[in-house]
């Protein structure tokens, strides 16, 4: 693991020598290394959340090596990794399937395997505007954020129980399943209040 | 969870603001927000289970391809670790502390030898083979880089200092092996030091053991001084 202060003032030293000599010996090298430094952290983010080696590893090639190439826009207002986090985390997004906000977790492993990129955009989706307007409103602050790893980072089960020290028996599973229940339940009584105006 | 949620790439800095800052107000009541920057901590930590030898394997293959990227031909003389090597280096019955030791202290009296012939009959060498008598760019070469003694971090760690050069803009350390060659290329920026934790120089070299380490002045990437090698130790992990 990298100590991020330390690693925070490498990687502005080495995205100097990059910018000021790209061409040159050092400038290559300052790149390999500056990039080398993300090979492990991208690779084992990847395998946590695609749990298959090959296409791990697959998507590393992909991240580093578009990382590389966009090199040039990496403007440095952020840290660089930041950005490189967000590349990674884009390209897994785009290569996994979306949990379902309100079914159970198992119906994931019974929905046909999507093509890449067909996940839209949630805020796209005028019903899940009001989804998420509820879960905003309705859900406990952990309830909330286990959806959101859930459901939008396309976080593992385990790996949110042990990033939110949850020590419950049942884990994130047992949290997901109160928040939909929950939200399930918000659901219905605003159903049945917007029944009750119109009926009126 | 709204239009006010921060890119990805900030919630890092936002994090680390002061709790009464506004700035991050939202943050801290969006558990959107706070689910993404535990995302990218967990990203930063990188302890996600794995195979160790998967890992490697990984973080060769992706090593080799970025190198190719970067490189292009060039990238097939990038000296690579070949652990096997490294294994069959090792006599069980000699400490591979003394015996690199001894090796490394040959090669160094080898190299002065050789560097003080050349000075004395002022002839021009061919470019050689050893990284440490090749030059890095092409500019002549204007004096030497002073090393100050490696100063070793309570963390099993080091810390490489050197005196600035007048005509360097930026510097490189190189890591050397027993028998001098190239282990690691360190750029170092514009720094006079250069800090390696322990668990970086377990992922630079290849086992433990004597090393040395040489500075390269640059000035726009041309090399314009260089320091002579000195020896530092590497011991394993506490």
């Amino acid at each position: 693991m990298r100590n991020n202060c330390e690693a925070d003032r490498t990687d502005t030293q080495l995205i100097r020598l990059v910018r000021e000599q790209p061409a040159s010996r050092v400038g290559k090298e300052a790149a390999s290394r500056l990039l080398g430094q993300y090979r492990e952290h991208v690779f084992r983010w990847c395998l946590s959340r695609v749990r298959d080696p090959d296409l791990a590893l697959d998507l590393s090639q992909d991240v580093l090596l578009n990382a590389y190439r966009k090199l040039d826009t990496f403007d440095g207002r952020a840290r660089f990794s930041s950005w490189i986090f967000a590349i990674a985390r884009n390209r897994c997004l785009n290569a996994l399937r979306r949990p379902p906000l309100l079914g159970e977790e198992d119906e994931l492993d019974r929905m046909p395997d999507p093509r890449v990129g067909q996940d839209l955009e949630l805020e796209q989706r005028e019903d899940e505007e009001r989804i998420l307007r509820l879960i905003r409103e309705e859900l406990p602050l952990l309830d909330q954020k286990v959806l959101w790893l859930r459901c939008f980072e396309k976080v593992p089960v385990d790996a949110i129980t042990k990033m939110l020290h949850i020590t419950d028996a049942s884990g994130a599973r047992g949290v997901l399943q109160r928040a939909r229940r929950r939200l399930k339940a918000a659901m219905a009584k605003q159903a049945d209040t917007e029944r009750g105006e119109r009926d009126e | 969870m709204n239009n006010n949620c921060h890119p990805i790439e900030e919630l890092a800095e936002i994090a680390e603001l002061k709790a009464d800052d506004p700035g991050r107000r939202h943050f801290d009541a969006c558990p959107r927000c706070q689910a993404r920057l535990e995302t990218y901590e967990e990203f930063m930590r990188a302890e996600g289970e794995c195979d160790p030898d998967q890992l490697d394997k990984a973080v060769d293959r992706l090593g080799a391809q970025l190198d190719h990227e970067i490189f292009g031909a060039d990238s097939s003389t990038q000296e690579k670790h070949d652990p096997a090597e490294q294994n069959r280096s090792i006599i069980p019955f000699q400490s591979p502390y003394f015996r690199s030791a001894l090796a490394l202290a040959a090669c160094l009296l080898l190299f002065f030898a050789l560097d003080g012939i050349w000075d004395r009959t002022g002839q021009d060498s061919p470019e050689p083979d050893n990284i440490l008598l090749r030059s890095e760019g092409s500019g002549p070469l204007a004096g030497t880089v002073t090393l100050d003694e490696p100063h070793y971090l309570a963390d099993g760690g080091i810390e490489l200092k050197w005196q600035p050069h007048t005509d360097a803009d930026t510097y490189l350390v190189k890591i050397l092996n027993a028998q001098l060659d190239e282990v690691a290329r360190l750029p170092a920026g514009t720094d006079t030091s250069l800090r390696i934790g322990n668990a970086r120089l377990h992922e630079l070299l290849p086992s433990p053991g004597s090393y040395a380490w040489v500075v390269f002045a640059l000035s726009e990437g041309d090399e314009v001084a260089r320091s002579q090698p000195s020896s530092f130790r590497f011991g394993p992990n506490p």
